[in-house]
C-alpha cells in the first residue's frame, strides 16, 4: 500500500495536476456567476477530485506509454525508477479511473459523459492505436481541449442540458488560445527522446535552438492573447511582464519548468483576484 | 511512356505506405477494442450536443440516454465495423488482425461530423435520419449530389460517407489492384450503410407484411417487452453483429468458430433460460398479447441464448486468452442489450463460473458436491436470466408469484406501453388503469395522465399527472401543454419556471416561457426568458423566431418578418421561422410572400396541416378554388379534425354550386366543432335555400 501510496505522489506531477485543476474550478465560478447561483461545494468537490483523479490516470498511461522515451532522456518516472512494475502501475491507472468515474457519477450522469471524454482524450492522445501526441500541432491541441474540457466539467454543475452549446464563446478561447500557444515547452525536455520515437514537436520539427526561441515568443504571445481575448487593457501591464519572464526562463538552459508554472501560477492568482473583482471581465 | 493508370499507382502507393504503417502497429487486443469505444463515444456525445434537437445524451431520461450512448449506437457502429471487416476480408484476403488496424483508423472519420453540421448549420445542427427504409432505395443518389440540400442527411453525414466510400475503394485498390474490385468496394460499403440504416423499419414491418394489423409497425422497433426502445435497436445489431462476426472469426480462428457452434457445453445454460422464459411467458402472456407477434421478441431470445452460451464458453477458457476476451465481451455486451436486470444475472453467473467455481473446487474435497454445485447455480441464475427477459426489474418481486397483482400489473405495463406508442390511446387507457389499480408507480401515473390527455379527458390527465410524487421532464412538458390546453397559462409557467430552478432542460422551458409570454404580447417578460435561455444555450435561430412570433401578435408585421429573416439565417430549415414568415406577409396582405414562405415550410416538413390550411386560405382569395380544395383535403388528411378546413370547403363546394356536398362539410365541421358559429349560419342558410 505504502508502495502504492509513494508511486501516485511521485508520479502525480502536482504542478500539471493543479493545472488541471484550474479550469475546472474557472468553469465552477463561470457556472455560478452566469446563473446567480451558489457554489455547490459537495458538488464541486466531487467533480474536481473526479478531474484529478481522471488527470492522474492519463499520466499513468502516458508514462506506460512512454517508457522508452522516458529512459532515453533520463526521465524519473516511478516504472524508469522500479518502484512499480507496468502491470501494477496500469491496475493503479485503473483504480484512478473507476474512482474519477464514480466521482463524476456522483455529480450527474451528465457531468460523467463529459469526465468520459476527457479519459478518451488523454487515452487517443497517449496510447496507441491513435497516440495522438505523435503529431505536433494536433497533440498541443489535444492538451489545451483537455484543459476546455474540464472547465465544461465544471460548469456542467450548472448547466447540464446544453453544456458544450452554452459554454462562452469568450471563456472557450480564453482557456484554449493561450494553452495552445503555451504548452509547446512541456516537450523541450523530452526533446531527444521525441527525436528518437518520432514523435513530432516543435522543437523535433524546426530544431532545439530554434525551436527554443519560437517557444519563447508563444510564450510571451499566450500571456498577451489573454489581454486580447479579455478586451481589458489594464491587463497587459501584468501579461506583457509575465509573458516576457516566462519566456525568459523557456530560453535558460536548462529548462527550468519549476518556475515557468510559478509564474503561470501567479498570473492565475492575478486572475482568479481580478475575476472576483469584476465578473463581467469574463461574463458579458 | 507514362503507363496507364500512373497516377492511381503513384497514389495508390503512397496510400500504400499508409496503409502499411497503420498495420504493422502493434499494440493488444484490448487497446484496439478501446479505441473503437472511444471513436463512438466520442461521435455520439458530439452528435447528441450539436445535433438535432442539442440535448446533450439524447435524451433528458438518463435510462434512455445510457442505452443510446452505451449500447444502441456503439452496436450499430460496431456491426458495420464487422460488416466492413468482413468485406474486406473477402476482397483482399488477408487477415483479420490486419484489416482490423487500418479499418479502426478509417472509422475515425465518424468523429468528425457533428462538428462539419454545427459549422455549416451556423451552430443550429442537423436532425439526422439517414434514409430511413428500404423504400426510400431509389433515392440514394441523392446523398451524393452535393449541389442540393438533403433534408435526410446532414452535410457531414454526407461527407462521411463519401470518404468512407473513397477509404474502401482507395484499401481495395491497394490490396488486390483491380480495378473492378475497387468500382465495386464503393457500392458494396454504401449497401453495407444503408442496411444499417434500413434494418431496423424494415424488420419492423414483417409483421404487417404477413397479415398483423393489431400494432402499427413502429410500435414493433419502439415498444415490446423491453423498456427502451434503444435496446431494440440493441437487438437488432447484435444480432447482425453476431451473424456476421462469426464469418470473421472462423477467418481468424477456425477452432473458435467451431466452438461457437458447439451448444452442447452450454446445453444445460440454454435449457434453464427457455424454462425461465417460458414461464414469464407463460405468467404474462395473459394480460399481454403480442408476445408471440414481434420479430424482436425472436431476436430477443436469440440473442440471449447466445448471451449465455458465449458467457458459458467464456468461462472455460483460459482467462488471458484472445477467445476468453472475445466471448465475454460478446456476453456483456448482448446482456447489457436486453437489460440491466438480465445483465447482472449474466454477470454473476460469469463471475461465478469463471472466477469462484475453480476455488470452490479446491477448496471442496467433495468433487462431486462442487460439481452440482456449479451446475446448480448456474441452472438456477440461467432460469431467472430468461424470466428477466420478459419481467426485467420486476423480475425479483414476480418470479415467485405469490402476489399475482405484480405479475399482471406489469403484463398491462407493458401492453399499455405498446398501445400508447402506437397512437391508441383508447386501449393505453384500459390496460394502464388495470395496471395502477394494482401499483401506484410515477411511471404508470405517467402515462395514464397523457393518455388521458391524448383522448381529450384533460381533467382527469390533469389531476393523475399532479399526483406525480417526482417531477421528470416529460410529466412537466405533458402537464403544461394540459394546463395551457385548459387556459391555466399562470399554472404552466409555475410548472416551467420550476423545471428552470431545478435545472431540467432549463433551455426548452424558458423557450416555452417565451413563446407563452409572445403569444401575451408581453414583449419585456418575453425578452427576460430569451436572454435566460440564452445563456442555458437556446439557439439564435429559435430567439429570433420567438421574437418575431411576438411582432406578429402585436401586429408590428415589418418587425416580426425581420426577426423571421434572421431566424431563417440562423437556421434555414426552421419551419416555424418559415411559416411565422408567411404569417406576417398573409396579415401585411403580401399573399405571394405568404405563399412562398408557406410553401418553402412544407419543403422542410410536409406534415403539418395548418400551412396547407393557410395556402389553401390564400388560394381561396386568390380565387384558385381548385388549388384551395386540394389543399384543404391535403390539410384533413394529416389531421381530420379540423372544423375550418371542412367550413371552406363546404364554401368552395357551394360557390361551385355542389350544395349536396357542401352540406356534408358544413356538417362535418360542426361535427368537430359544434359551437361553431359560421359553419351553423351556412348550414341553415343552404338548407332554407333548398
Amino acid at each position: 500500500m505504502i508502495r502504492i501510496i509513494r508511486c501516485l505522489f511521485f508520479g502525480s506531477r502536482p504542478y500539471i495536476a493543479v493545472h488541471y485543476l484550474f479550469p475546472t474550478a474557472f468553469g465552477i465560478f463561470l457556472g455560478a456567476k452566469t446563473f446567480n447561483e451558489p457554489i455547490y461545494l459537495l458538488n464541486s468537490c466531487l467533480i474536481l477530485l473526479s478531474v484529478f483523479f481522471s488527470f492522474q490516470a492519463s499520466v499513468i498511461l502516458n508514462d506506460v506509454n512512454d517508457v522508452r522515451a522516458d529512459a532515453i532522456v533520463k526521465r524519473r518516472t516511478p516504472i524508469n525508477c522500479g518502484y512499480v512494475s507496468v502491470g501494477a502501475y496500469l491496475q493503479i491507472a485503473v483504480v484512478c479511473l473507476v474512482i474519477s468515474i464514480l466521482l463524476a457519477l456522483g455529480t450527474g450522469y451528465r457531468t460523467l459523459l463529459i469526465v468520459i471524454l476527457g479519459n478518451i482524450l488523454h487515452f487517443a492522445y497517449s496510447s496507441k492505436p491513435f497516440r495522438l501526441k505523435r503529431f505536433y500541432p494536433l497533440s498541443i491541441f489535444l492538451l489545451a481541449l483537455g484543459a476546455l474540457l474540464a472547465a465544461i466539467a465544471g460548469y456542467s454543475l450548472y448547466e447540464a442540458s446544453r453544456p458544450f452549446l452554452s459554454f462562452p464563446l469568450r471563456a472557450s478561447l480564453f482557456i484554449m488560445v493561450p494553452l495552445f500557444l503555451a504548452l509547446n515547452f512541456r516537450d523541450l525536455a523530452d526533446y531527444q527522446g521525441d527525436r528518437r520515437t518520432d514523435t513530432t514537436t516543435l522543437f523535433t520539427l524546426i530544431g532545439l535552438e530554434r525551436g527554443r526561441l519560437v517557444n519563447a515568443v508563444l510564450i510571451l504571445l499566450s500571456y498577451v492573447s489573454v489581454a486580447v481575448i479579455l478586451q481589458y487593457s489594464l491587463l497587459f501591464a501584468i501579461c506583457i511582464p509575465l509573458g516576457l519572464a516566462s519566456g525568459h526562463v523557456c530560453i535558460q538552459k536548462p529548462l527550468s519548468e519549476k518556475r515557468v508554472f510559478v509564474i503561470y501560477f501567479v498570473f492565475i492568482g492575478v486572475l482568479t483576484v481580478l475575476f472576483n473583482l469584476n465578473p463581467s471581465i469574463i461574463i458579458k | 511512356m507514362t503507363p496507364p493508370f500512373s497516377y492511381c499507382t503513384e497514389r495508390g502507393a503512397s496510400i500504400k505506405s499508409i496503409i502499411n504503417r497503420l498495420e504493422e502497429e502493434k499494440y493488444s487486443f484490448h487497446l484496439g477494442l478501446i479505441g473503437l469505444f472511444s471513436i463512438i463515444t466520442v461521435r455520439n456525445i458530439f452528435e447528441s450536443a450539436f445535433e438535432g434537437t442539442q440535448t446533450f445524451g439524447f435524451s433528458p431520461i438518463t435510462e434512455n440516454s445510457f442505452f443510446m450512448i452505451f449500447s444502441h449506437f456503439p452496436l450499430f457502429y460496431i456491426s458495420l465495423y464487422i460488416w466492413f471487416l468482413f468485406f474486406f476480408l473477402l476482397m483482399t484476403k488477408e487477415k483479420p488482425d490486419i484489416i482490423a488496424k487500418p479499418l479502426l483508423i478509417g472509422l475515425s472519420v465518424i468523429v468528425i461530423t457533428p462538428f462539419i453540421d454545427i459549422i455549416v448549420s451556423r451552430g443550429s445542427g442537423y436532425t439526422l435520419t439517414y434514409l430511413k427504409g428500404i423504400e426510400e432505395f431509389t433515392q440514394i443518389y441523392r446523398l451524393f449530389d452535393f449541389r442540393q440540400e438533403l433534408l435526410q442527411a446532414s452535410w457531414g453525414q454526407r461527407i462521411e460517407i463519401v470518404a468512407i466510400l473513397f477509404g474502401a475503394s482507395m484499401y481495395v485498390f491497394t490490396k488486390t489492384r483491380s480495378i473492378l474490385k475497387t468500382l465495386i468496394a464503393p457500392v458494396i460499403s454504401y449497401l453495407i450503410i444503408f442496411i444499417h440504416g434500413a434494418l431496423p423499419n424494415t424488420i419492423a414491418q414483417i409483421p404487417s407484411s404477413l397479415g398483423f394489423t393489431q400494432l402499427h409497425y413502429r410500435t414493433i422497433i419502439s415498444a415490446g417487452i423491453l423498456n427502451v426502445d434503444s435496446q431494440n435497436y440493441s437487438i437488432i445489431f447484435i444480432c447482425s453483429t453476431v451473424v456476421i462476426g462469426w464469418f470473421v472469426v472462423r477467418k481468424y480462428d477456425r477452432e473458435l468458430a467451431h466452438d461457437i457452434l458447439e451448444i452442447r457445453k452450454s446445453l444445460l445454460l440454454i435449457i434453464g433460460t427457455l424454462l425461465g422464459l417460458a414461464y414469464a411467458v407463460v405468467l404474462v402472456s395473459p394480460y399481454f398479447p403480442f408476445i408471440f407477434i414481434s420479430p424482436i421478441h425472436y431476436l430477443i431470445l436469440l440473442a440471449a441464448l447466445f448471451t449465455v452460451h458465449t458467457a458459458k464458453l467464456a468461462s472455460i477458457r483460459d482467462k488471458s486468452s484472445f477467445p476468453f476476451i472475445l466471448l465475454s465481451i460478446s456476453a456483456l455486451f448482448a446482456a447489457l442489450a436486453i437489460g440491466l436486470t438480465f445483465f447482472f444475472v449474466i454477470l454473476s453467473y460469469f463471475v461465478y463460473a469463471t472466477y469462484l467455481a475453480p476455488k470452490l473446487e479446491q477448496t471442496i474435497s467433495n468433487r462431486f458436491l462442487s460439481k452440482y454445485m456449479t451446475v446448480g447455480v448456474g441452472s438456477v441464475l440461467s432460469f431467472i436470466a430468461g424470466f428477466a427477459i420478459i419481467f426485467q426489474e420486476t423480475t425479483l418481486s414476480c418470479i415467485i408469484p405469490y402476489d399475482h397483482a405484480r405479475i399482471e400489473a406489469h403484463g398491462h405495463k407493458i401492453t399499455g406501453w405498446d398501445y400508447f406508442i402506437n397512437g391508441d390511446h383508447s386501449d393505453a387507457i384500459r390496460h394502464y388503469e388495470i395496471a395502477y389499480s394494482f401499483e401506484k408507480t410515477d411511471e404508470i401515473r405517467k402515462r395514464l395522465g397523457q393518455s388521458y390527455l391524448h383522448k381529450g379527458r384533460s381533467d382527469e390527465g390533469i389531476a393523475i399527472l399532479q399526483a406525480v410524487d417526482r417531477l421528470d421532464y416529460e410529466t412537466i412538458l405533458s402537464l403544461g401543454q394540459a394546463y395551457m390546453q385548459k387556459g391555466m397559462q399562470d399554472k404552466a409557467d409555475r410548472l416551467y419556471r420550476h423545471a428552470v430552478s431545478e435545472n431540467i432542460e432549463p433551455a426548452e422551458f424558458l423557450t416555452l416561457l417565451a413563446q407563452a409570454a409572445a403569444r401575451r404580447g408581453s414583449e419585456v417578460q418575453m425578452d427576460a426568458f430569451l436572454l435566460a435561455g440564452k445563456k442555458h444555450g437556446m439557439h439564435r435561430a429559435r430567439f429570433h423566431q420567438i421574437r418575431g412570433d411576438c411582432f406578429l401578435q402585436s401586429g408590428n408585421y415589418e418587425e416580426a418578418i425581420i426577426e423571421y429573416d434572421r431566424a431563417i439565417y440562423d437556421n434555414g430549415r426552421s419551419t416555424l421561422a418559415y411559416a411565422g414568415r408567411g404569417m406576417a406577409y398573409y396579415a401585411k396582405g403580401d399573399l405571394s410572400e405568404a405563399e412562398q414562405a408557406f410553401l418553402d415550410a412544407l419543403v422542410l416538413d410536409p406534415d403539418i396541416d395548418a400551412l396547407y390550411n393557410n395556402l389553401g386560405a390564400i388560394y381561396m382569395m386568390k380565387k384558385e378554388y381548385k388549388k384551395a380544395e386540394d389543399h384543404f383535403r391535403k390539410s384533413l388528411k394529416i389531421n381530420p379534425l379540423q372544423a375550418e378546413a371542412y367550413y371552406n370547403l363546404g364554401l368552395i363546394a357551394q360557390a361551385f354550386g355542389r350544395n349536396e356536398e357542401a352540406i356534408n362539410m358544413y356538417s362535418d365541421a360542426l361535427k368537430v366543432n359544434p359551437g361553431f358559429t359560421q359553419a351553423r349560419i351556412a348550414l341553415d342558410g343552404i338548407l332554407t335555400n333548398d
